[in-house]
């Protein structure tokens, strides 16, 4: 009786290979020594991943400039508006100031006489 | 003809059974390996300026083999059937029987991808477990627990299928 192994072993058997296989896969090869295709493909590659990292640079950098742009803009307003603020304020002052000064002329205090 | 081509079909020529036979053995479908077969073939003419020997091209083609094999098996689970699900043969095989090693190769086909490749590898090529470990870029003790795991199963199934008496032992 033979052992399971060598029975496994008999079924593997390399089978017989499709006629004419050798000569259809010689049929398909290209005429020259790949070595050139192979540097053309591995530069091919080369230049996909260079252009990626560019595109991925330029992408951040430029999220980053406009992002810059945007808050120095928005700091630029703000101090326009504060600015804008202070001038209405300063104004307020000097027409009450002014109007304080009317005021105490009218009444004659400022004179320092008494009622 | 140039060189090149002349030293590449001795290579393709010495090299045809061993290719076409893991992957039809691995596919059982004679047109799909054929399809497999020449694409090693021509990404072994791609890559032929890193083959160093005739041995190093035997290597690389079993290697490239049962990887393309294997990723052919997991894109098409429809074609992987578990072992379980293999009925049982209405007939009794006798030893060295040709239905016997039919059932045989039936059920190696039935194992999960990884490992029917050890198991071609390891009864159609006769390498040993560590070369089977570095064919496959895997771990010795997981090829050696893909060859106990496999043979316990088809023994097992084989044994069941056996009503003539027959029964296959371990080694001893």
């Amino acid at each position: 009786m033979k052992d399971f192994e060598d029975q496994l072993r008999d079924a593997l058997r390399t089978p017989e290979v499709p006629t004419g296989f050798a000569n259809r896969v010689m049929a398909k090869l290209p005429e020259a020594y790949p070595v050139r295709m192979q540097r053309t493909a591995v530069f091919r590659r080369v230049a996909l991943w260079a252009a990626a990292v560019v595109i991925c640079v330029g992408t951040v950098t430029g999220w980053q400039v406009e992002r810059a742009h945007e808050e120095r803009a928005r700091g630029e307003k703000a101090r326009e508006e504060v600015m804008l603020a202070l001038r209405i304020a300063g104004n307020k002052l000097n027409h009450a100031e002014s109007r304080v000064k009317q005021a105490t002329v009218d009444d004659g205090l400022g004179n320092g006489e008494e009622r | 003809m140039s060189d090149w081509r002349a030293n590449f079909e001795q290579l393709l020529r010495a090299n045809q059974h061993m290719v076409f036979g893991l992957a039809v053995h691995f596919l059982r479908d004679r047109t799909t390996a054929e399809e497999i077969a020449q694409d090693v073939f021509l990404a072994l003419h791609k890559n032929l300026r890193a083959v160093s020997s005739e041995e190093h091209a035997r290597y690389w083609l079993r290697r490239v083999t049962a990887q393309r094999c294997i990723d052919y098996a997991r894109r098409h689970p429809a074609v992987n059937v578990a072992m379980e699900d293999v009925p049982e043969p209405s007939v009794a095989a006798v030893e060295n029987d040709v239905f016997l090693q039919e059932r045989l190769r039936k059920l190696i086909a039935m194992l999960a991808p990884d490992a029917r490749a050890v198991m071609l590898l390891r009864y159609q090529e006769d390498l040993s477990p560590p070369e089977i470990a570095a064919t496959l870029s895997m771990p010795v003790a997981t090829v050696k627990s893909h060859l106990q795991r496999s043979l316990a199963g088809l023994r097992e199934k084989m044994n069941r299928s056996q009503v003539s008496g027959v029964r296959f032992q371990e080694k001893p």
